[in-house]
C-alpha cells in the first residue's frame, strides 16, 4: 500500500546546520498493516511520515501509494487518500468553527469544493453517526464551537475526521502523547477500533515502546536517520519492552546512555 | 448636529461598511493584515470616475471596479503565496504600487464627476417618491446604500458557510489542519483576498459617486477606519457567529462615522478639531479599541481577586 524508496531528507542543505533527517529508508507496507514506529528525539520518525504526508518533498527517493508515485504531488493532493492526526489536539481541528463546519470540510476531502451548503440535513445525520461512535456525547453537540471541546475529544474529533472518508492510509504522529494517561488509554481505543472497522493501512509514530508492542503488527524502530530494528509477525508478538530495550543496544553499542534513557518505557 | 449631517454620517458609515466588510474577510477570517485597500479604495473609485467621465452606464461601472480591485488583491495574495513575502509586506508593495496606478487611470490626481450622471440620478422617481411623503430628499442615499448592504452582507454569509467558504475560514484559523484536509490554501487565501479588495474597490466606486469626485489621496487611512468598525462592531455585537460578527463591522461603521461627526463639533477652549485632525482620532480611537479588552481584563481580574480576598 504505502512503498518508500531510498527516502532521503536533508534540512539546512548545504549550511553548517545540515541535517540528514532521514537517511536512505526503504520501507514495504501491506494493505491492512498496523506499524508502529519508535525511536529517540530526531530519530526522524516525523521527518518520515511528514514526507509520506507530502509536508516537504523528499531530496532523493519516491513515495508510491497504492501503486502511484505521489512524489511530486503537494500535501494538500495527497490529503485526498491520507488521513492524518497530529500530536497537537489543536492542530487537527478548527477551533473558532463548530463540531458540524470541522466534520464538513473533511466531508469535501479530495473533491472540488462547491458552493453548496457546507452543512445540510443529510451530512448531520452523517456527522450524528460518526459521533455517537465515539460514546462521548457529541453527537448532540453538533452546533458547538470545537474550541470548547477538551484536549480529548478534540483529538477524538480529528480521528473521525482522518477516517471520514475511508483514506488508503491513516498517519497518526504521537497523537496520545499530548493527553493525560486516561484520556490517552480512551483515544487509542477509538483508533483501535476505527483501524479495525474500516481496515485502515496505518502509520503510527509512539514516544512509548508499551503502546508500540501494544498495537499494530509490524514494529520499526528508527536512528538518526535510518531503520535500524524491523520487525512483525510472531517474533513481534513475543517482545517485551526489556526485549526492545536489548535489541536497541545491541544494535547500537556505541549509544550513549541518554539517548536510551530518552525512551519512554512505563506504560501509559 | 442637523439631520442633514447625521444622515450624511450615516450615509457614510454605510458605504465604508462595504471597505469594513473586506478588512474584517482578510483580517479577521483570513487573519490575513491587507493594507492593500489603502490602495484598492482609491482604485475603485478612479475606476469608476474614468469610466463615467467616458460615458459608461454609472451601474456598469460597478462591476468593472470590482474587478479592478479584486486584481489589486490577487496581486497582494500572489507576492504572499507564490513568492513568500511577508503578507503585511506584500499588502504594502500593493498598495504603494497602486498609488502609481491610480494617477495613471486618472491621468490627474483628482477627477470631478460634478454634472455627470451617477448612479443616484437613475433613481430620481423614488426620490420624488420620498419628497411627496414629505421627507427630505437626501434621506434617498442612506436607504439606497442600506439595500445594497444587505444584500452584500446576506451574499458574504451565505458564501462563508458554503463548503468553499468553509476552506477559507478554517485556512485562517488554522492552516495546517485545512491543508491536511486538502485545501490548496494558496487558492484559499487568493480568493479571500481577492473578494475582499473587490468588496473594497466597490466601497470606494459608490463613494466617489455619492462625492461628485475622485481623488488620488481618498484612501489614506482607509485601512485604520476598517479596522475601528471591525473592532467596534465585535465589542457591541460580538463575533460568536459570521451572521453577527458581518452585522457588527456594518453597526461598527456606522457608529464609527456618527462619532466622527459629533467629535467634529467639539470645541474645546479655542481649539477647534477639523477634519484635518480625523486620521489622529482615529489613531487614538483604534488604540483603545484595542486596549479595551485587556483594560476590561484587567478590571475582571481585579474583581476577582477582592472576591478571593472576602472569604
Amino acid at each position: 500500500m504505502i512503498r518508500l524508496k531510498n527516502l532521503t531528507k536533508i534540512f539546512n542543505k548545504g549550511s553548517v546546520n545540515e541535517n540528514l533527517a532521514v537517511n536512505r529508508v526503504s520501507i514495504d507496507v501491506k494493505r491492512g498493516d498496523f506499524i508502529t514506529v519508535i525511536g529517540s528525539n530526531g530519530a526522524g520518525k516525523s521527518t518520515l511520515l511528514n514526507l509520506i504526508a507530502g509536508v516537504y518533498p523528499p531530496e532523493i527517493g519516491k513515495v508510491i501509494i497504492d501503486g502511484r508515485n505521489v512524489t511530486s504531488l503537494k500535501e494538500h493532493q495527497r490529503a485526498k487518500f491520507i488521513g492524518r492526526v497530529f500530536q497537537d489536539p489543536m492542530m487537527g481541528t478548527s477551533g473558532s468553527m463548530t463540531i458540524e463546519e470541522n466534520f464538513s470540510i473533511a466531508l469535501a476531502r479530495g473533491r472540488r469544493r462547491t458552493l453548496a451548503f457546507g452543512v445540510n440535513q443529510k451530512s448531520r445525520e452523517i456527522f450524528r453517526g460518526r459521533l455517537s461512535l465515539l460514546g462521548l456525547g457529541l453527537e448532540d453537540r453538533l452546533s458547538d464551537k470545537v474550541g470548547l471541546l477538551s484536549g480529548g475529544q478534540r483529538q477524538s474529533l480529528t480521528l473521525l475526521m482522518a477516517t471520514l472518508n475511508s483514506p488508503k492510509v491513516l498517519l497518526l504522529d504521537e497523537h496520545t502523547a499530548a493527553l493525560d494517561p486516561k484520556t490517552a488509554k480512551l483515544v487509542m481505543d477509538i483508533t483501535r477500533r476505527i483501524i479495525e472497522t474500516y481496515n485502515l493501512t496505518t502509520v503510527m509514530i509512539t514516544h512509548n515502546m508499551q503502546q508500540a508492542l501494544a498495537n499494530g503488527n509490524r514494529l520499526i524502530m528508527m536512528h538518526q536517520g535510518r531503520v535500524i530494528f524491523d520487525v512483525k509477525g510472531p517474533e513481534r508478538d513475543r517482545m517485551t519492552v526489556e526485549d526492545l530495550l536489548d535489541h536497541f543496544g545491541k544494535l547500537r553499542g556505541s549509544l550513549a546512555d541518554k539517548t536510551l534513557l530518552s525512551i519512554k518505557t512505563e506504560a501509559p | 448636529m442637523s439631520f442633514y449631517a447625521v444622515m450624511g454620517a450615516i450615509s457614510q458609515g454605510l458605504v465604508y461598511s462595504l471597505m469594513a466588510l473586506g478588512v474584517y474577510l482578510t483580517f479577521r477570517v483570513l487573519d490575513f493584515p491587507d493594507l492593500t485597500v489603502d490602495g484598492s479604495f482609491p482604485l475603485g473609485a478612479a475606476v469608476s470616475a474614468v469610466l463615467i467621465t467616458h460615458g459608461v452606464n454609472p451601474f456598469l461601472v460597478l462591476p468593472a471596479a470590482i474587478a479592478a480591485g479584486m486584481l489589486a488583491g490577487l496581486v497582494t495574495a500572489f507576492l504572499s503565496t507564490k513568492l513568500k513575502i511577508l503578507n503585511l509586506l506584500a499588502s504594502i508593495l500593493t498598495m504603494i504600487a497602486l498609488y502609481s496606478i491610480n494617477l495613471r487611470i486618472m491621468g490627474k490626481p483628482n477627477i470631478s464627476l460634478i454634472n455627470r450622471a451617477t448612479i443616484f440620478d437613475h433613481f430620481a422617481s423614488f426620490r420624488d417618491f420620498i419628497m411627496s411623503q414629505g421627507i427630505p430628499p437626501f434621506v434617498m442615499v442612506p436607504i439606497l446604500f442600506l439595500a445594497v448592504i444587505v444584500v452584500v452582507k446576506i451574499v458574504l454569509d451565505f458564501f462563508l458557510h458554503t463548503e468553499l467558504g468553509l476552506a477559507l475560514r478554517a485556512t485562517g484559523d488554522n492552516p495546517q489542519m485545512v491543508q491536511a484536509q486538502g485545501v490548496n490554501t494558496h487558492f484559499t487565501i487568493m480568493l479571500g483576498v481577492a473578494l475582499s479588495n473587490g468588496l473594497v474597490a466597490l466601497s470606494g466606486a459608490l463613494f466617489a459617486q455619492n462625492q461628485g469626485s475622485a481623488d488620488v489621496n481618498m484612501g489614506v487611512g482607509t485601512i485604520v477606519a476598517g479596522l475601528a468598525s471591525v473592532i467596534i462592531g465585535e465589542a457591541l455585537i460580538g463575533e460568536m457567529t459570521v451572521f453577527r460578527a458581518t452585522l457588527g463591522v456594518i453597526i461598527g461603521s456606522v457608529i464609527y462615522r456618527l462619532a466622527i461627526a459629533v467629535a467634529l463639533q467639539i470645541k474645546i477652549g479655542t481649539l477647534q478639531i477639523t477634519p484635518s485632525d480625523l486620521k489622529l482620532i482615529t489613531a487614538i480611537l483604534v488604540v483603545f479599541a484595542l486596549t479595551l479588552p485587556t483594560i476590561r481584563g484587567k478590571i475582571k481580574l481585579d474583581v476577582f481577586r477582592k472576591e478571593e480576598d472576602r472569604q
